[in-house]
């Protein structure tokens, strides 16, 4: 089998004076899962239409496996039919006046497949993806998920290396895109490809990939696998941009680490055991909201502002320290508006980020004073 | 080096790349190096002028332009003319919207009857070419004032018309307005289709009066098709030729266009040029005008939302009155004209229309007088239809082709330079003045330049310029039917590795061919009604249907000419219903980019 | 080498001038050059003809040039007049050489002649042209006519060379609608000027008809402009006061400013002027031929040589011009020389007011060629070429 992975050195791609992607260095092992992740207008768009060949890069270098396919320097730029790859579009990109059968056939048969072969390949496919039914239907006819399943299909069809998906899921309403991400995953494991998966749903990036690739502004923000996104963000941009509820940041002052604010003192030591390079002045404590605990123990008073009961979980928007945070309690339980409840940050897992660069300074563990 | 040849082959392999680099360099030949070329022809002596000017010919003269500025009687012989198109565009402008926009009103938002007749009808207007409500004008309002035998009108009648309404000013705007009135309705009419009626009645609910909001939502949100339709009749009315013709040469009515013909034709046509030269400078001006007052183009799109809220407008008491006399009136400026046509070619004795005199003669006869036999029998008329329906087969192949390939190479690379450069070359003809445009061709293609042939005298020469001209209906339905599907479409089956020819057959073309078919269908008929643009250009061997009837009603065989006029205004209307019922394109369809 | 490649064109395009080829020009020299016959045509008629090479044309006798004309087999001509149609199936029928003849206006024409000349795609192998101005401004300076002669013309006509050859001679007239007004009416041109008559006179616009503007042009020569002057006189009982430098120019300023009524076509006059029943009468200056299809048009016409001071109407020569580098040369020499003989003036004899350059001819109008002298202006090609442009001019600012 071919090497399937995917290496881009310094590509930049600039419209006119804007840039969509500044300096990007990317490499994605083979048969990984890999996401690209951002807010709308980040590049990640453009990124995988570059690794495809329907976008040209302004500069750098794009390698699949040990094949240079694109070089702005020495001129290079493989056609995207050549590029072993497949690539799934947000809109289907079903043609409208084709079958599903034609749909998924015509590229093999541009191939010079044999009618027997592609008949089979077709079939095959369809019993995959639960489409056997529908193969004279035309696209207009089929519901969202439908169209889905068919597109993918026929980006099967030629068996591609490398599969490129533009936020193949967001068209389709909750119920069905959870289904759907269950089949990506299945279908990763059976075709053993290297996917390429292009959203902006972090949930979606963190529950499918092996890596995040996390890019805001044309330039990538943090490259690493879901986990590690979530523990050890680089930035608040990508703090704040994974997990949900989101980050709780609350600004203090930083002295010998402690920082304090409001009159309430924290210790902050950094996990890996190190020291704080930063001495002293503003930062930012950055608290997931599953480490905000509410304890009657607590050390620090805070008021209900809001409670939404999931059912599984209790979100709460609390005041705190003079600054709105959000907690999550487990468990069936529900909060009056303004009620007085204590909360803990002792022990616990915090990001520390520098007041000013909102770097991520160290990953600490908090301790009342 | 090798990286850039490298880099060269990239960026060719991309056929959007090829489509739009060839036709840059054609149309910078054929639109652009023109535009210079004919500056070039004012500045020098053709033959025929050099017992004027008292030069050799091909030296170089300011005597053209010296003669049409500086001489004593340039009031006029310039400004007089000048001041007539200018007059001639603004009035048939506001002929145009006016007309157009009520009929638009009236079909689309309000409960009036036979609307299906009143808009196919209608449409004829502008099917119909625009000198044959020139000529049924004469036919009904020749008075003889101007002398000789006088018009359906007198006839009937006896009351004799003035002169500024049979002829000139009057009814040469009339005439032109209402030929464009349906491009108006068109365009104004798509726009009050697609707009929902719920942002006439949001501003009801906040209690603004009818007239309110007629003008501050409904007269805002038709203003892009307002001003399309003024570009366009303007561009039109400033180089109205065929109709002024008809219409102003019995007064002594000139403008820019018919003195220009006048000077061409005559012995001195470098003045012919200079002229020229100005009419494609206020076309130039208008557009840019418009570009701006416009905006961008996107504003089009700004109105097309969901066309499924339209509320309609009682007329009430007026219901009846209303649809009477809008039947009536469409009648009369599409059937009517038919009726004079028929009428004029069956008169022995113009003038007189009682039944003894009609005569089938200049249908039919051996002999039809003058040396000729009737028109059917006439070998003349078989090879001009020949020749007209094998030109607007070409030229419709030619420019729907080229326009579908360069609206996709535009769409494909739409917002780049390159893209930008050729969008506003293949809409450039539109506002050369086609009388003008031949006019350079005719000097261009003349004698051999390089490695291009004398074109001059062959079939290709008109099938060349009729390709040019009708290259902005094309692209621009070619253009909106590429904007209309997504290009991941084509991408998904780039990836697979199609070729791009059966891309675009397997794919585009298949899913857009109503919208490109009229890209197609619009040169079509278009062409088999161009007058002006061939009148300079043809040769005896390929003499047109309208050239023929140009020649006809300048030699003053009335009833000839009449009967060919009936003739390609049927054959035209045929041939776009039958092209209709075919395809499903409509003309309509593509009017609206 | 000019002499022989002349002779090697004449090869090539006819038979029997191998006869001629004694001067001793090689074969190869000749099949080579007979491959760009239409370029070595234009070269060598561009230089002016040798006494040698006109008598190498001349020499071709009748029967020769029937031969050659029946070997190209066609002819393409081009004229202003559909009375040409008629002339044209004669031609055909009376050599079996296939004639496509196409009527087209006189501006138009020359404007298409000199375009094909100039392109090199010459369609046209001749056209009968009028507009003397223009036509030795255009198709003879320009060298876009061939030179060539003939004897046998030469002894019809006076004068061998036929590059711009005379066949016949057209003539319009100022004509009126006699209904109201007997005839014997119009005594004096100066009438058209006469306020009383305003915008009752109409012609073709001189713009779209050449032989107008040369009319008008004549009318400022000598001694038009004299006798002019002289009728005012008689017209008015006093001289004129002149704006202008004669009394030519002068009638045509007080034309315009009275009024005229100008049309696109001879046709529109003579309708304009002879439709009955009209309360005003009407005078026009048209084609004489309209005076002889009055009844089947339904119209009224009449006109006065003897009577109209100071005269009352315009000769012009129609030209038979053959184009250099055409496809068919010979047959169009025939076509010239068979114009001027019976057969070829046959379809004309019926066409009224028109005279075969060849005074053996019948004519259809009472008047004899010689005797029309008198009372019509003639027309004059070197003044016109001198002079037209003024006139053009001059006529532009009176619109």
């Amino acid at each position: 089998m071919a090497d399937n992975s995917i290496r881009l050195i310094n590509v930049t791609k600039r419209f006119g004076k804007s840039v969509a992607v500044d300096h990007l260095n990317l490499e994605i092992p083979a048969n990984s899962f890999i996401s690209l992740l951002g807010p709308s207008g980040c590049g990640k768009t453009t990124t995988l239409r570059m690794i495809a060949g329907l976008e040209t890069p302004t500069e750098g270098e794009i390698w699949i496996g040990d094949k240079l396919v694109f070089s702005a320097e020495k001129g290079i730029d493989v056609p995207p039919n050549n590029r072993g790859i497949g690539f799934l579009f947000q809109n289907y990109a079903l043609w409208p006046h084709m079958t599903v059968y034609k749909n998924i056939a015509f590229g093999l048969e541009n191939m010079k497949w044999k009618k027997a072969d592609i008949d089979k390949k077709v079939n095959e496919l369809c019993e995959l993806l639960q489409l056997s039914t529908y193969l004279d239907r035309y696209p207009s006819e089929l519901s969202g998920g439908q169209q889905q399943r068919v597109a993918i299909a026929r980006t099967l069809a030629t068996s591609p290396q490398i599969l490129l998906m533009d936020e193949p899921l967001s068209n389709l309403d909750a119920k069905l895109r959870l289904e759907m991400r269950t089949e990506l995953k299945r279908l990763h494991g059976t075709t053993n490809a290297t996917f390429v998966y292009v959203t902006h749903d972090q949930m979606e990036a963190m529950a499918l990939s092996t890596n995040v690739c996390l890019m805001n502004m044309a330039v990538m923000q943090q490259y690493a696998p879901p986990l590690k996104l979530y523990a050890e963000p680089v930035n608040m941009f990508v703090a704040d941009f994974v997990g949900n509820p989101s980050m709780n940041f609350v600004e203090f002052d930083l002295k010998d680490q402690v920082v304090s604010r409001n009159g309430v003192r924290l210790g902050v030591t950094p996990v890996n055991g190190g020291k704080l390079l930063k001495k002293e002045g503003k930062v930012v404590l950055g608290v997931r909201p599953e480490n905000v605990k509410v304890s009657a123990e607590g050390e620090i008073s805070a008021k209900v502002i809001s409670s939404f009961p999931y059912g599984m979980e209790t979100t709460l928007v609390i005041e705190c320290m003079g600054s709105d945070m959000r907690t999550v309690v487990f468990g069936s339980v529900d909060y009056r508006t303004g009620e007085e409840i204590r909360i803990s940050l002792c022990h616990e897992k915090a990001c520390l980020f520098d007041g000013e660069t909102k770097e991520l300074l160290s990953v600490v563990e908090t301790k009342i004073l | 080096m090798k990286v850039k040849v490298r880099k060269f082959i990239n960026y060719i392999r991309k056929p959007q790349h090829v489509i739009l680099l060839v036709l840059l360099v054609c149309l910078a030949y054929l639109v652009v190096f023109p535009l210079f070329y004919i500056v070039k022809d004012t500045l020098i002596v053709h033959t025929s002028e050099v017992n004027r000017v008292h030069a050799n010919a091909g030296t170089l003269t300011n005597y053209h332009w010296a003669k049409t500025f500086l001489a004593s009687d340039t009031f006029a012989t310039f400004w007089q003319p000048l001041l007539h198109s200018l007059i001639c565009a603004v009035l048939s402008c506001v002929i145009a919207i006016l007309v157009g926009g009520l009929f638009a009103w009236l079909i689309i938002r309000t409960d009036m009857h036979c609307k299906k007749l009143c808009s196919t009808l209608f449409m004829f207007l502008y099917i119909m070419p625009g000198w044959t409500l020139a000529i049924a004008w004469t036919n009904f309002f020749k008075n003889s004032l101007v002398g000789g035998t006088t018009g359906i009108f007198e006839a009937i009648t006896r009351v004799s018309t003035p002169n500024w309404f049979a002829y000139g000013l009057f009814p040469i705007v009339l005439v032109t307005g209402l030929h464009y009135a349906p491009y108006a309705y068109i365009l104004i009419g798509g726009i009050l289709k697609n707009m929902d009626s719920n942002l006439e009645e949001a501003a009801q609910i906040l209690n603004v009066s009818r007239a309110g909001i007629f003008v501050k939502i409904t007269i805002p949100l038709v203003k892009p098709a307002i001003l399309s339709t003024i570009l366009l009749v303007f561009a039109s009315g400033l180089s109205v030729f065929s109709t002024a013709q008809f219409l102003g040469l019995p007064v002594n009515f000139y403008t820019l266009a018919t003195k220009m013909y006048s000077y061409l034709n005559g012995t001195n046509p470098g003045r012919g040029y200079v002229y020229a030269v100005v009419m494609m400078v206020l076309s130039l001006t208008i557009l840019v005008l418009n570009q701006r007052m416009l905006g961008t183009r996107k504003s089009y799109t700004t109105v097309s939302g969901k066309s499924s809220n339209i509320s309609l407008t009682k007329l009430r008491k007026g219901r009846k009155i209303i649809s009477i006399l809008v039947t009536a009136f469409v009648i009369c400026v599409t059937i009517l004209p038919f009726i004079s046509f028929a009428t004029e070619s069956l008169t022995q004795v113009k003038g007189d229309y009682s039944l003894a005199n009609f005569t089938l003669k200049y249908w039919i006869a051996e002999d039809a007088g003058i040396g000729f036999s009737g028109i059917l029998r006439n070998p003349v008329f078989w090879k001009a239809l020949k020749n007209t329906l094998l030109l607007a087969v070409c030229c419709s192949l030619g420019a729907g082709t080229v326009g579908a390939l360069a609206g996709y190479g535009i769409a494909r690379k739409w917002g780049s330079k390159l893209s930008t450069v050729v969008n506003g070359l293949t809409f450039l003809p539109y506002l050369i003045p086609s009388i003008a445009l031949s006019a350079i061709y005719l000097s261009m293609f003349s004698t051999r330049h390089g490695i291009i042939p004398a074109l001059y005298g062959t079939y290709g020469m008109l099938v060349l310029i009729g390709v040019v001209k009708y290259l902005p209906m094309a692209s621009r339905s070619g253009l909106n039917s590429m904007f209309q599907i997504s290009a991941t479409l084509e991408e998904s089956a780039t990836v697979m590795g199609i070729p791009w020819w059966k891309r675009m057959c397997k794919i585009l073309i298949p899913i857009q061919k109503t919208s490109i078919m009229s890209g197609y269908l619009l040169p079509f008929t278009s062409c088999t009604r161009e007058m002006e643009l061939f009148v300079l250009l043809y040769t005896p061997n390929s003499v047109l249907l309208t050239t023929l009837l140009f020649m006809y009603n300048q030699k003053g065989y009335e009833q000839f000419a009449n009967a060919i006029t009936l003739l390609i205004v049927i054959l035209v209307i045929s041939l776009n219903a039958l092209i209709n019922k075919i395809t499903g394109a409509s003309i309509d369809s593509g009017i609206g980019g | 080498m000019k002499s022989k490649k002349m002779l090697a064109v004449l090869l090539a395009t006819t038979i029997t001038a191998i006869s001629l080829m004694g001067c001793g020009s090689t074969a190869d020299t000749q099949t080579e050059n007979t491959e760009s016959t239409a370029e070595v045509t234009e070269e060598a008629t561009e230089e002016t003809e040798s006494a040698e090479e006109e008598t190498a044309v001349d020499e071709m006798s009748y029967d020769d040039l029937v031969a050659a004309a029946k070997e190209e087999g066609s002819l393409v001509f081009y004229g202003a007049n559909s009375y040409l149609q008629d002339a044209a199936d004669n031609f055909a029928n009376e050599f079996g050489i296939k004639v496509e003849f196409t009527q087209l206006g006189e501006t138009e024409m020359i404007e298409k002649v000199t375009a094909e000349c100039n392109s090199g795609a010459v369609n046209a192998d001749l056209v009968c042209a009028q507009d003397t101005y223009r036509v030795a401004a255009e198709l003879i300076n320009t060298g876009y006519a061939m030179n060539w002669s003939n004897s046998r013309v030469g002894e019809i006509l006076g004068d061998s060379d036929c590059t711009m050859m005379t066949w016949y001679y057209d003539t319009k007239s100022f004509m009126y609608n006699d209904e109201l007004v007997g005839d014997k009416w119009l005594t004096n041109l100066w009438r058209i000027t006469d306020p009383e008559y305003k915008g009752l006179f109409t012609m073709k616009d001189p713009a779209s008809e050449g032989v107008n503007y040369d009319m008008l042009t004549m009318l400022t020569s000598e001694p038009y402009a004299s006798k002019l002057a002289e009728s005012y006189k008689e017209y008015y009982g006093k001289d004129i006061e002149l704006t202008t430098d004669n009394a030519g120019w002068e009638f045509i300023k007080m034309l315009f400013e009275n009024g005229v009524i100008l049309t696109t076509s001879d046709s529109t006059c003579a309708t304009t002027v002879g439709a009955l029943g009209q309360a005003d009468t009407w005078i026009g200056y048209f084609s004489t031929q309209r005076y002889s299809t009055q009844e089947e048009k339904g119209i009224k016409l009449s006109y006065d040589y003897e009577t109209c001071a100071p005269f009352a109407g315009y000769a012009y020569p129609v030209y038979a011009i053959i184009l250099n580098g055409c496809s068919h040369p010979n047959a169009a020499k025939l076509f010239s020389e068979w114009l001027l003989s019976e057969n070829g003036w046959a379809a004309f004899n019926d066409y009224f007011g028109g005279f075969s350059a060849n005074p053996a001819n019948v004519h259809a109008t009472d008047y004899s060629f010689d005797d029309i002298k008198q009372y019509i202006v003639m027309d004059d090609a070197d003044y016109l070429v001198e002079h037209r442009a003024d006139v053009e001019d001059f006529i532009e600012t009176l619109r």
